[in-house]
C-alpha cells in the first residue's frame, strides 16, 4: 500500500486544516483548496489532489458530511460541511497541536541560546 | 455506518468522489481561462497543480476499503490463476476429490431421506412400539393380547396411551378390475397420538368404534386415484368387502415407513367381545404413547415386572411371553440403519484415500513452488500469508470438486436409488435437496482441510537463503515431505485394505445366497394370490372348492405344465407355522408344546415345484376334509422329529376344529426346501391337504409354464374371473423374481460396496503409483551416482520396488488388523460368511500387494533406464 500523500505535513494536519476551514462555513472541494493555499500564503506545498483522501477520511470517520449542491459560480459542486463530532475533534487537535507546537518551539529556542 | 451499508454505499461514493475530482478540474481550468490562459496550457496546470488524478482516487477509494475482504479476492484471484496455470494438476485433484465427495454426497442423500429426516408425525419422540415375545416362538416381534394390553394400560405409570391395530387388507369394488388393497383397523386415539391432522375432514371419533361401524379413512393416494382428488369426497361410499363404507376423512400424503399409515384405507377398529377376552390371541399391534420425558429402559422395566405378574396369574396363556418397547424411529428405521451406516463409513473411507491422493499432489506442488515461495518471502510476504494463500487454493480446489460432486450426485442418485433394496423404508424420499447441497460443502470443506492443511504448513516453511541459492538443485524434497508421503502411502494402503476386504465380504455372502439349491426348480415358475373375505367365503369349503375350480380350470391353458396351490410357499414373504405332536417320546423337553412349520397344499405342489417325492405318496382328491388327516413331511422333519426317513405309516397330530379328527397318517416324504440362508439349516415341514385346513384367508396358486411364465398370467386371470369376476388376482409374481426379491439386500450391499471398494482401490493404487514416481524423480541424481559408481540395473529395480513394498505391506498390516475390528460390525449382515473369512483377507491383501508393486514397477524401469551423465546434471 502506498503512503498517505502528507510527506511535507506530520499525519493528521491536513484534516486539522480542513476542519478549521469548514468550521468557518461549509466549502467544497475546490473552495477548500484554494482557501488553504491562500491564507497559508502558499507556505504550504500541498498538492490539491491530496485533499481528497484527507477528505475521504474524514468522511469515514462521520467528523464531516458532504451534499451535493450548486456553488456560488453555478458548478455542481460536493459540499462539506463540519459535524458535530468533527467539531469537537478540531477542538481536541488544535489543543494538542498547540502543545505540541509549544514543546517545540521551547526545544527549539533552548538550542538556539 | 454499518460495514453492510457500507459495501452497499461504496459504489456511490466512488461515482461520487470522481465526479468531485472532475468538478475540481473543470473549475480551475475554467479558472485560468478566465484568467488568460490557452485552453489547451490550463488542462495541463489544472492537471499539474492537482496532482496524480488518479493515484489520488485510488487513495482516496482506499479509506473506503474492507482490507482483509479485498485482500482475500486477491488471493483468490491469484490462486485461481495459479491453478489455471497447472491445468493438469487442477484436473486431476479436483476429479480425485469429485469422486470422493460425490460417492459421500450420493450415499448421504439415501440416510438423510431415510434415516435422519424426522417421522412425518409430530409426537414421534413419545411413540413407541410395543411387542410380545415368547419362548416357544423363534419371532423378534409378535403381537400382543387385547387382555394384556388392557393390563399393562391398568398397572404401568410410563404410558398415557395404547392404540391397538391391525393389518386388514380390503377387497375394493365397484368401478374396474377388483381390487386387494393394504388395509388397517385402528383405535380411535391412533391418529390423535401420531400427531397427524387428516387434510380432509375428520379422524375417527367413539360413535365410529361402535361394532357395525362403517367410517373408512382415505389415503392420500386412494383418494387421488379413486375420487380424482374430489375434496366432495367426504360423505360418499366406498365398497370395502362387500359392504358400504362413508368416506369421513382424507390423511395427507405420508412417506412409506412400513407402518400402519402406509395403508390405503383405515376402518374403525372394534374388537369383539372374545377378541377383548381371548389372552391367547397375542395377535395385535400396539402403538405405545410414552408420558412426556419418561425413559424408555425405565418404561422396559415396568413392563418385566408386569409380564412376570401375567405370566403367574395365567400361565396357560403367559407363561414365557415378554413385552417389550421400541421407539418408534427405530422400529421403523433401525432395520435400514445398519447397512446405510456400513455404506456410509464405506464412502468415507474413499474420500480419505481421495484426500491422501491430492494431499501428496499439494505436496509435490509446494515442493516445486518454493522458489516462488522464497521469493514472495524476500519481499515481504508473512508465513501466514503463504499459508492463506495455500488454503485459498486448498479451498478452491474442493469447492470445484464438490461442485462437481454435487452434479455426480444428481446424476447417480437414481442409480443408487434401482440398487438400494425396495425394503428400504422412505425410498421414494431420496433425493437431492438442499440439504445435500449443504452436506455437499461441508464435505468439501474438510476435504480441503484434510487434503490441504498438512502440506500448507509444510511448504509455507521457507528458509529463504537456502531455497534460493539451491535453486531447485537439491537432491530431493525435505525430511518433512517424504515422511508425510510415505505416511500417506500407508494409510490409504490400509485404507483400501479395509473397504476392499468390506467389499469381498458381502460379494461372498451374495455370490453364496445365490449358490444356495432352494430344493426345487425356480425357473418357469410363477405365484398369485386370491383372498377369500369372509363375506363372500363363509364356510372353509367354498375357497377350497374355488380353488380346486381355478385350478383345473387353468390346467387347461396351453403352456400350463402343472398347477397347484398353497397357504404359503418355499420362498414366499409369509411363513405359517403350527403346534405338532407324535406318539413318539420327545427328546425335546424345553418346552410343552411342539412348533414346526407347516403348509397346506393343493394336490401336484410337489411336481409344480418340482420338489421329489422321497417316499410314499402324494395328496389327492380322496384326501376330503371328513376323511381322516393326512400328512406329507420332509426329509428334515423325519431326521429331526423320528430320527429315521422310514416314517410312512407313522402317527401324527396337528390341531383341526374339535368336531374332526386330529390325529392322522403321515403318507410320504419329501425333500427338504430352503430359505436362502446360507448356512442356515433346512427347516422341518409338515404338509397337509388344502381340503382338510381349518381356515383360509387366501391361497398362492402356482403354476408351472412351458414359456415364459409372465406371458401366461392373463390367461389365467381370465380362468379366474370366469369362475367369479369380483375375484382380485394380486402379487403375480415368479419364484424367480421372488427370489431376486428376497436377496436384494445383500445384492445391493455387494454391489455399492464393491463399487466403493474399487474405486478406493484405484486411488489407492493411483497414490502408490505418484508417491513412487515421485520418489524416483527425486532420487534420479541418487541413482546416477549409484549407477556411476557400478551398481547394476537390477540393483536399482529391487531398491526401487523394496521400498514401495515396504510401505505397501505396513499398510497392509495396518489395513487387516483395522478390518478384524470393524468387519464385526457388518457380521449380522453377513448370514454365510465369517467376518474375518481368511480367503477374503488374504486374497485381498495378496492383490493389492501385487497391483502396489506393479505400480512401483513403471516407474523403477524409469530409475533403471536412467543415464549417470543425465542424472549427475538433473534439474
Amino acid at each position: 500500500m502506498r503512503k498517505p500523500e502528507q510527506r511535507d505535513l506530520f499525519p493528521g494536519a491536513l484534516e486539522m486544516m480542513i476542519l478549521r476551514t469548514l468550521k468557518r462555513q461549509p466549502r467544497h472541494g475546490y473552495a477548500l483548496a484554494k482557501h488553504i493555499k491562500l491564507v497559508s500564503n502558499d507556505l504550504l506545498q500541498i498538492e490539491e489532489g491530496s485533499l481528497y483522501p484527507a477528505l475521504q477520511r474524514l468522511l469515514k470517520a462521520e467528523l464531516v458530511k458532504a451534499e451535493w449542491g450548486i456553488s456560488s459560480t453555478n458548478r455542481r459542486v460536493r459540499i462539506y460541511k463540519l459535524t458535530a463530532a468533527g467539531a469537537k475533534h478540531l477542538q481536541r487537535e488544535i489543543s494538542r497541536f498547540e502543545q505540541m507546537f509549544e514543546g517545540i518551539t521551547r526545544v527549539l529556542a533552548a538550542i538556539k541560546s | 455506518m454499518s460495514w453492510l451499508a457500507q459495501l452497499f454505499s461504496r459504489r456511490r461514493i466512488y461515482n461520487d468522489l470522481s465526479a468531485e475530482i472532475q468538478e475540481h478540474l473543470d473549475e480551475r481550468i475554467e479558472e485560468l481561462i478566465a484568467e488568460g490562459m490557452a485552453k489547451k496550457d490550463a488542462a495541463a496546470a489544472a492537471r499539474r497543480e492537482f496532482g496524480n488524478a488518479m493515484l489520488i482516487a485510488e487513495d482516496s477509494r482506499e479509506v473506503w476499503r474492507w482490507r482483509s475482504l479485498e485482500n482475500f479476492a486477491i488471493d483468490v484471484r491469484y490462486g485461481l490463476r495459479s491453478l489455471g496455470r497447472s491445468p493438469g494438476f487442477t484436473m486431476i485433484v479436483v476429479l480425485t476429490l469429485a469422486l470422493g465427495i460425490g460417492a459421500n454426497s450420493a450415499i448421504f442423500s439415501v440416510i438423510n431421506a431415510v434415516l435422519l429426516r424426522p417421522l412425518p408425525f409430530p409426537n414421534a419422540e413419545q411413540l413407541a412400539d410395543l411387542c410380545a415375545r415368547s419362548t416357544l416362538f423363534d419371532f423378534e416381534h409378535l403381537g400382543v393380547s387385547l387382555p394384556d394390553v388392557a393390563d399393562i394400560r391398568a398397572s404401568s405409570s410410563s404410558f398415557s396411551d395404547f392404540s391397538p391395530y391391525r393389518w386388514s387388507s380390503k377387497e375394493i369394488s365397484g368401478g374396474g378390475k377388483p381390487e386387494q388393497i393394504e388395509g388397517a383397523d385402528v383405535s380411535e386415539s391412533f391418529f390423535p397420538d401420531l400427531g397427524v391432522k387428516p387434510v380432509l375432514g375428520r379422524t375417527f371419533l367413539s360413535s365410529d368404534m361402535q361394532p357395525g361401524g362403517h367410517a373408512v379413512i382415505l389415503s392420500h393416494a386412494l383418494w387421488r386415484d379413486r375420487f380424482s382428488g374430489d375434496p366432495s369426497a367426504i360423505g360418499k361410499t366406498l365398497r370395502l368387502d362387500g359392504e358400504a363404507f362413508t368416506v369421513i376423512g382424507v390423511m395427507p400424503d405420508l412417506s412409506s415407513t412400513d407402518f400402519a399409515t402406509d395403508s390405503k384405507v383405515w376402518t374403525a377398529f372394534s374388537p369383539t367381545q372374545e377378541q377383548l377376552t381371548a389372552r391367547q390371541s397375542h395377535n395385535f399391534n400396539v402403538l405405545a404413547r410414552l408420558k412426556p420425558h419418561t425413559n424408555i429402559a425405565q418404561a422396559q422395566k415396568e413392563l418385566d415386572t408386569i409380564a412376570a405378574r401375567l405370566a403367574s396369574a395365567y400361565p396357560d396363556t403367559d407363561k414365557g411371553w415378554s413385552f417389550h418397547i421400541t421407539p418408534l424411529k427405530k422400529y421403523l428405521l433401525g432395520d435400514a440403519q445398519k447397512p446405510l451406516l456400513v455404506l456410509f463409513c464405506s464412502v468415507g473411507f474413499v474420500l480419505l484415500i481421495a484426500c491422501a491422493n491430492v494431499s501428496n499432489l499439494f505436496l509435490s506442488r509446494g515442493w516445486s513452488r518454493r522458489r516462488e515461495f522464497a521469493i514472495r518471502t524476500a519481499i515481504g510476504a508473512t508465513r501466514g500469508a503463504l499459508l492463506r494463500q495455500l488454503a485459498v487454493e486448498s479451498v478452491l480446489v474442493a469447492l470445484m470438486g464438490g461442485v462437481c460432486a454435487f452434479f455426480m450426485a444428481v446424476w447417480t442418485v437414481r442409480g443408487i436409488r434401482a440398487i438400494l433394496p425396495p425394503e428400504i423404508p422412505r425410498m421414494q424420499d431420496i433425493g437431492i435437496d438442499s440439504e445435500v447441497a449443504w452436506f455437499t460443502l461441508g464435505a468439501s470443506l474438510l476435504a480441503a482441510l484434510l487434503s490441504g492443511f498438512v502440506p500448507a504448513l509444510l511448504s509455507s516453511r521457507q528458509d529463504v537463503s537456502v531455497a534460493i541459492k539451491d535453486g531447485g538443485a537439491a537432491s530431493g524434497s525435505g525430511r518433512g515431505h517424504n515422511f508425510l508421503r510415505q505416511m500417506l502411502v500407508i494409510v490409504e494402503v490400509a485404507l483400501a485394505i479395509v473397504l476392499l476386504i468390506g467389499a469381498t465380504l458381502a460379494i461372498q455372502n451374495f455370490a453364496r445366497i445365490v449358490r444356495i439349491d432352494p430344493g426345487f426348480r425356480p425357473d418357469h415358475l410363477i405365484t398369485m394370490r386370491i383372498d377369500f373375505p369372509k363375506f363372500r367365503f363363509v364356510k372353509v369349503e367354498q375357497s377350497t372348492q374355488f380353488v380346486e375350480q381355478v385350478l383345473e380350470s387353468s390346467r387347461r391353458i396351453a403352456g400350463v405344465e402343472a398347477a397347484s396351490a398353497g397357504l404359503v410357499f418355499p420362498l414366499g414373504d409369509a411363513v405359517s407355522e403350527s403346534t405338532f405332536d407324535t406318539k413318539e417320546p420327545t427328546a425335546d423337553t424345553t418346552s410343552s408344546q411342539r412348533m414346526t412349520r407347516m403348509n397346506h397344499i393343493e394336490p401336484d405342489f410337489f411336481r409344480t415345484f418340482g420338489i421329489p417325492l422321497v417316499a410314499g405318496r402324494d395328496f389327492n382328491s380322496a384326501d376330503r376334509r371328513e376323511n381322516s388327516p393326512v400328512f406329507i413331511v420332509n426329509e428334515a422333519f423325519a431326521r429331526k422329529v423320528f430320527g429315521s426317513m422310514d416314517v410312512v405309516g407313522k402317527r401324527l397330530f396337528v390341531a383341526r376344529d374339535a368336531n374332526l379328527p386330529a390325529w392322522g397318517q403321515i403318507v410320504g416324504v419329501v425333500g427338504n426346501v430352503r430359505d436362502l440362508n446360507p448356512g442356515g439349516e433346512a427347516n422341518p415341514e409338515i404338509y397337509a391337504p388344502l381340503a382338510q385346513t381349518r381356515q383360509t384367508a387366501g391361497v398362492f396358486l402356482v403354476f408351472r409354464t412351458k414359456p415364459e411364465p409372465l406371458a401366461i398370467a392373463a390367461a389365467i386371470e381370465d380362468r379366474i374371473w370366469a369362475l367369479d369376476k369380483d375375484r382380485p388376482v394380486t402379487s403375480i409374481k415368479t419364484i424367480e423374481r421372488q427370489m431376486e426379491e428376497n436377496t436384494g439386500a445383500p445384492r445391493s450391499q455387494s454391489v455399492l460396496l464393491g463399487i466403493f471398494g474399487g474405486l478406493g482401490f484405484a486411488l489407492a493404487i493411483v497414490g502408490v503409483y505418484g508417491v513412487m514416481s515421485y520418489v524416483v524423480s527425486q532420487q534420479t541424481r541418487e541413482i546416477g551416482i549409484r549407477m556411476a559408481l557400478g551398481a547394476d540395473r537390477e540393483k536399482v529395480l529391487r531398491m526401487v520396488i523394496v521400498h514401495g513394498l515396504k510401505l505397501t505391506l505396513t499398510g497392509v498390516v495396518i489395513g487387516v488388523v483395522v478390518s478384524l475390528a470393524l468387519t464385526r460390525f457388518m457380521r449380522s449382515l453377513l448370514l454365510g460368511v465369517s467376518a474375518t473369512d481368511p480367503v477374503s483377507f488374504g486374497g485381498v491383501a495378496i492383490l493389492l500387494i501385487l497391483v502396489a508393486v506393479a505400480a512401483c514397477f513403471i516407474p523403477a524401469q524409469r530409475a533403471m533406464r536412467v543415464d549417470p551423465m543425465v542424472a549427475l546434471r538433473y534439474e
